[in-house]
């Protein structure tokens, strides 16, 4: 199947299987290795995109049902210079291993976008479809939080 | 497995034939649930119907003061819509506890309903019996680990207990499943979509053809307070235990009408008929809604590690009708 996407701020026009998914596209066909397989199947959230604006687990999306659509993965963000979000993950020190980190940046850039930002009980919620085994938990919220407008 | 035929139809009349005509035929919309189902060789669909393109996505009010909800509208927009929050607070409560915002986002309100059991022995678990993957080869669920199975109902081969959460705020609003079929379009109620006494299917209730294309909320409940509670292991982006919608209509402390369902109890939304029987016309005290919850749960035929779940539910109960007003 042929699909049209906007990656990156870049228009794509892509051959892909019918069982693949947004992760298998960007990973295995583009090259975008920045989204992470961790579970697979919807648990981590290492996989986490933004689609149209909206966040998604690019492992529990088939590529061609997104045809036309667009997506932004975490080498969209601050490709120039640091996302403001990226930045505060390195002052709060929001990481350690940092394979879960370009999913949690790209959660939390949604967060604070939707409005979820104003407490550290919404934050802790919102964010909870991402798991982080280094258990930088704290860090993240305060992170996030330490944007909040 | 051979790779799937990808169809994506303009009109729902459209889609429905297609799959009617097709045994091999899965519908797609959010991908959240069908994904995990390929991968996890749970379903061989031979052709994917990708509803994207039905305009099924709308959140619309009706001519008789009802609201019309559309199957392929995403969990998210259906809790932002401002039509749905000043009227279903259950459900906009019940799908703002469901799984987290990512999944929330791409999820459709139809495809909630038609979610297949979370039994870790269906679900990527070890290659132990399940009636649902092989049927006649046992539960292993009934005599392994079942503390999240049902309490209701557990005759059957199969023990699991339903994962949708807004289905069990749609049961106790009354809601109607407008489907559409080659013979026609009809209404089910949720207890016939989703009958807390059928047993499960791999296909689910819609195996024989049949597109879901709305969800219609009465207008008899638009004005009532609901609430929506939800116990799990998780604070967040977690499966009930159990959980319960209530609505309730009150006047001057009586009960003139009442809608209680409860969740992961059943393999579909538990509607509490026998406590919602007892109370009407009522206006109870604590001591005469504990018996009528009592009464309710009677019925209840709980498994070796899962009797929790009859108190938890008789507990949310009351909690869910103190949010109401009830007592």
């Amino acid at each position: 199947m042929r699909i049209d996407l906007t990656v990156n701020g870049g228009s794509r026009t892509l051959e892909v299987a019918v069982g693949a998914t947004l992760l298998d596209l960007l990973r295995d066909q583009l090259g975008l290795t920045g989204a992470k397989r961790g579970c697979d199947r919807g648990e981590c959230g290492a996989c986490t995109v933004l689609l149209d604006g909206r966040p998604a687990l690019s492992c529990l999306t088939l590529a061609v049902s997104i045809d036309g659509s667009t997506v932004t993965t975490i080498e969209g963000v601050g490709a120039e210079e640091p996302h403001p979000l990226q930045t505060a993950f390195v002052e709060h020190d929001a990481l350690q291993c940092g394979f879960c980190t370009p999913g949690q940046i790209m959660a939390g850039i949604a967060c604070l976008e939707s409005g979820a930002s104003d407490s550290d009980e919404r934050v802790r919620a919102w964010m909870s479809g991402n798991l982080c085994r280094c258990a930088a938990y704290p860090q993240i919220v305060a992170a996030i939080r330490s944007l909040h407008r | 497995m051979s790779e799937p035929r990808y169809l994506r139809p303009d009109a729902a009349g459209e889609a429905s034939a297609l799959a009617a005509g097709d045994a091999g035929a899965v519908f797609l919309a959010g991908g959240t649930e069908l994904v995990p189902w390929l991968r996890e060789g749970l379903r061989h669909p031979t052709t994917l119907v990708d509803l994207g393109r039905l305009g099924l996505d709308q959140v619309e009010p009706l001519p008789d003061g009802g609201l019309a909800l559309g199957a392929t509208a995403r969990l998210a927009a259906v809790a932002r819509s401002e039509l749905v929050r000043a009227r279903a607070t259950a459900l906009v409560e019940a799908i703002e506890s469901a799984a987290g915002p990512a999944i929330r986002a791409s999820a459709t309100l139809g495809g909630s309903l038609l979610q297949l059991p979370r039994c870790p022995y269906l679900r990527g678990g070890p290659p132990s019996p399940c009636e649902l993957r092989r049927a006649g080869s046992g539960c292993s669920a009934r005599t392994g680990d079942h503390r999240v199975a049902a309490i209701f109902a557990n005759e059957g081969a199969c023990v699991a207990a339903h994962p949708s959460d807004p289905a069990v705020a749609l049961a106790a609003l009354d809601a109607e499943v407008e489907l559409l079929e080659p013979a026609g379009a009809r209404r089910l109620s949720l207890d016939e979509l989703l009958s807390p006494t059928r047993p499960w299917s791999i296909g689910g209730p819609l195996a024989g053809g049949g597109l879901i294309t709305r969800v219609l909320l009465p207008a008899a409940h638009a004005t009532e307070r609901s609430a929506y509670l939800k116990a799990r292991d998780r604070a967040s982006f977690d499966f009930a235990l159990v959980s319960c919608a209530a609505t309730a209509t009150l006047d001057g402390g009586v009960i003139r009408r009442l809608g209680v369902a409860l969740g992961g109890v059943a393999s579909g939304p538990w509607r509490c008929r026998v406590l919602e029987e007892r109370l009407r016309g009522r206006s109870p005290g604590p001591g005469e809604v504990r018996d009528a919850v009592d009464a309710e749960l009677a019925a209840a035929d709980p498994l070796e590690d899962n009797r929790y779940k009859v108190e938890l539910a008789a507990r949310l109960i009351v909690r869910a009708l103190t949010r109401v007003g009830v007592s």
